[in-house]
């Protein structure tokens, strides 16, 4: 079983998100220090792990939309800050 | 999950209650044929079977020793019990009891199946079905096999991508990667109409997001027809490969082909040459024929007895005739007092001379028309005419045979007699005839014996191919250039098809860049930023999807061939390779160091692939599911020479894994021609060591005499 501070791991690893949002994903050595995060990529990969996560585990299937909604606006709030 | 020790209670002939302590390790249960191996493993798999969904106490399970030890009224239990540790310790057990009525039948009850959980000094009970959790029928399935053969399942892709789908944990990433898609989609929606929005861009955000409707339309067509060229290619680098190293196959089956064919022809012309219509032509026309000859001569005797008899009879009619005749002439001559003469002297011609000159030249009187010389010539003329007239009148005249059926018996009897040398030769000709067909009937019976032989032969030579069918070839004499042709075709389009999609998607990198900046210029700045994060979130959650899969090959891959070194100690091996197919699928080669495939491995070296992959996946789900497995094989070994089954069976004992072996190895013929366990080679082995042996004497056609009993020997 894939637990959730390993595939948030695995997604922030991809060596091209780092390159594009400027982060190490060393820093970030689990889910819960992703979702303090200041990087808004880094913090809405930690959203996304961690909702459908805790759904998986309530055997509960994914509200995608209200899941989008969330993690759209906490891009479109924070994300510009990072952008060249 | 480890298990500690197996209990199996009144099932087939585990009378009463048999134990067997499990080793961590190896646990070796060593009996002879019908000595009970395969009923432990039938009764691991009875208490494995949580797809049982309605009670079953079937008593096909029930010691017959049992039923026959009991009385009328006696009630007992059958149960198979496992106690395991896994996160504490647990028991499941199946079990029904059976009781005996007074008429001697045997019921069933009380079916039950469930899971125990030890807290403390008290046994919970959970659902039977709990256990599918600890141990569910994905991993059961790489688990129990019977014999050899079972272990052949990865010679079909499904197994191997259902291997994948349960072990790779990609099954994990569907709900994460099914979102991010929505995601990206959704976003790119809104950015839509947010631009639409904006009248400053909107018509230039129109046209190139038309655009970039087409060439991801178009992208998406090629990276489609990609997909399945590469199949294609695939499919028939495959075919190739497999003919090319069946050519030896290729030959061997049109050969074997060619016999079939010249057999089932010989077959074909023996089955029109037999004959063997008893009823008619034997029976009928010649059997009963064969008595005829005495009948036919004593017919023929008997008709020229007959044929005498009629003549004699026929002369002495005639004699008798003849006479009555002479005397009425004499009678008739005498009345008129003088010798007559004979009735045609003198001739007709004469007397009509005499009678015109008028003058009897008989007397040399003249003779005047009305006198009576003159008269009585003229009366003998008209007599001797007249006698003439009585002549025909004689062949109508009474006969003695009037249908003369003498003659004609008698015609018959001559051609009969014709035939004589046929009747005679009969059953010489029967016999000929019998002795024939027993011939071709040999003949027949070898040919056949010989097309079983071909036809064996045949699927001896397909087994050993990979998979390729014998229409595949057959085929390769013909269809070979052709599938060249094809893979070659295939790999061309290909070549195409990538040289497009790079143009297509330089393309559409173009056209997305211009709309991110008609974008980043517009209201809807934000919104470009949010998608391009989302579309880059859900291509890493893709990629780490598709790592994850190629990881676990490699780690498979990697372990598998570690315990392929090690179960074929000084012997070559080769290389396991977990290849994935263009359409995702995956596939198990043996590869040589050089990279060539090895087609037909002998069969040891082909149940060591499979176990070494098979602990390969019971140890990668120890790492990735944190859940131990046991193995359980009944004779895994059949095919292997005895030496390698030695070092077979030392390096397993020697392997960190709880494995359970059923099997005969090990058993030599002692000095009392019984057979014995070896104890030489089994001290070498390390682990745990039963010997089950059936209970003697027994009656080897009477099941309630059979008993196992296991003997724990090391």
């Amino acid at each position: 079983m894939i637990t959730k501070d390993l595939m948030f791991k695995m997604i922030i690893s991809n060596a091209k998100l780092q390159a594009d949002y400027k982060y190490n994903a060393e820093d970030y050595p689990d889910c819960a220090s992703g979702l303090d995060c200041d990087n808004a990529v880094v913090s809405a990969i930690a959203m996304i792990v961690n909702e459908i996560s805790a759904d998986l585990a309530k055997s509960k299937s994914v509200d995608e939309s209200t899941l989008y909604k969330k993690v759209f606006n906490h891009l479109n709030t924070n994300l510009i800050v990072y952008v060249d | 999950m480890l298990i500690k020790r197996i209990t199996i209670t009144n099932f087939r002939s585990y009378y009463n209650t048999t134990a067997f302590d499990i080793d961590k390790g190896l646990t070796l249960i060593i009996g002879d044929n019908g000595d009970g191996k395969t009923t432990f493993f039938e009764a691991l798999e009875w208490l494995f079977d949580t797809g049982m969904l309605m009670p079953k106490a079937d008593s096909k399970y029930i010691s017959q020793k049992r039923i026959s030890k009991m009385l009328p009224g006696d009630t007992d239990v059958v149960r198979v019990s496992m106690d395991f540790e896994h996160d504490g310790d647990h028991t499941l057990e199946r079990s029904f009891s059976f009781s005996v009525s007074q008429d001697g039948q045997v019921t069933t009850s009380n079916f039950d199946y469930a899971l125990y959980s030890q807290v403390g000094s008290e046994r919970q009970r959970l659902e039977g079905r709990v256990f599918e959790r600890i141990f569910d029928t994905a991993i059961r399935k790489y688990s129990l096999f019977k014999g050899e053969s079972e272990l052949n399942i990865f010679n079909n892709a499904g197994t191997i991508n259902l291997l994948v789908d349960t072990f790779s944990e990609l099954r994990n990433f569907e709900p994460y990667v099914n979102f991010a898609e929505f995601a990206e989609k959704y976003s790119q929606r809104a950015l839509d109409n947010a631009l639409a929005a904006d009248k400053k861009n909107a018509k230039q955000a129109k046209e190139l997001k038309f655009e970039l409707d087409a060439v991801r339309s178009r992208i998406n067509d090629l990276l489609s027809e990609l997909k399945q060229k590469q199949a294609e290619a695939a499919n028939f680098t495959t075919l190739l490969e497999n003919l090319e190293q069946n050519k030896e196959a290729a030959t061997q089956i049109k050969s074997v082909n060619d016999r079939l064919e010249s057999l089932i022809e010989k077959r074909d012309r023996l089955n029109a040459i037999i004959r063997e219509d008893y009823t008619i032509k034997l029976l009928d026309e010649m059997w009963i024929l064969c008595g005829f000859e005495p009948i036919a001569r004593e017919y023929g005797e008997k008709i020229n007895a007959l044929r005498k008899e009629k003549k004699r009879q026929e002369i002495k009619f005639v004699k008798e005739q003849g006479a009555q005749q002479a005397i009425k002439h004499i009678q008739d001559t005498l009345a008129n007092g003088a010798v007559p003469l004979p009735i045609h002297v003198p001739d007709e011609n004469t007397m009509r001379e005499m009678l015109h000159d008028h003058i009897c030249k008989v007397c040399g009187r003249e003779a005047p028309e009305g006198s009576d010389a003159y008269n009585f010539m003229k009366a003998r003329l008209d007599e001797y005419l007249e006698s003439l007239k009585l002549k025909d009148e004689d062949q109508d005249e009474e006969k003695l045979f009037v249908y003369d059926f003498i003659t004609e018996l008698d015609k018959r009897a001559t051609l009969i007699h014709n035939d004589m040398n046929f009747f005679a030769k009969l059953p010489q000709t029967i016999s000929d005839a019998i002795e024939f067909y027993a011939d071709r009937k040999h003949e027949l019976q070898v040919i056949e014996a010989n097309i079983a032989v071909a036809e064996e032969d045949k699927k001896k030579i397909l087994a050993q191919t990979q998979g390729v069918t014998e229409e595949q070839l057959t085929a390769a004499y013909t269809d070979i250039s052709n599938w060249w042709n094809l893979k070659s075709d295939a790999e061309k389009r290909i070549i195409q098809i990538e040289n497009r999609l790079q143009d297509e998607r330089a393309t559409q990198a173009d056209l997305q860049e211009k709309y991110d900046k008609i974008s980043l210029d517009s209201i809807a700045s934000a919104m470009v930023r949010t998608g391009m994060a989302l579309r880059k979130i859900h291509a890493a959650f893709e990629s780490a999807k598709q790592q994850n899969k190629r990881d676990f090959l490699d780690s498979l891959e990697k372990i598998a061939n570690e315990y392929l070194q090690k179960l074929n100690v000084e012997d070559f091996t080769g290389i396991i390779r977990l290849a994935e197919r263009p359409d995702g699928s995956a596939i198990i080669e043996l590869r040589d160091s050089n990279g060539i495939r090895i087609f037909n491995p002998n069969t040891a070296l082909k149940t060591t692939e499979y176990m070494s992959i098979l602990f390969a996946v019971s140890e990668l789900t120890t790492i990735k599911r944190d859940n131990d497995y046991p193995l359980i094989f009944d004779a895994p070994t059949s095919s292997f020479a005895s030496a390698k089954e030695s070092d077979f069976f030392r390096v397993i004992s020697r392997v960190n894994k709880q494995t359970i072996i059923v099997t005969k190895s090990f058993l030599r013929e002692g000095s009392n021609g019984k057979n014995e366990v070896d104890t030489s080679k089994v001290k070498a082995l390390k682990g745990t060591v039963y010997r089950i042996d059936k209970v003697r004497p027994f009656d080897n056609q009477d099941l309630s005499t059979i008993q196992t009993v296991a003997l724990k020997i090391k």
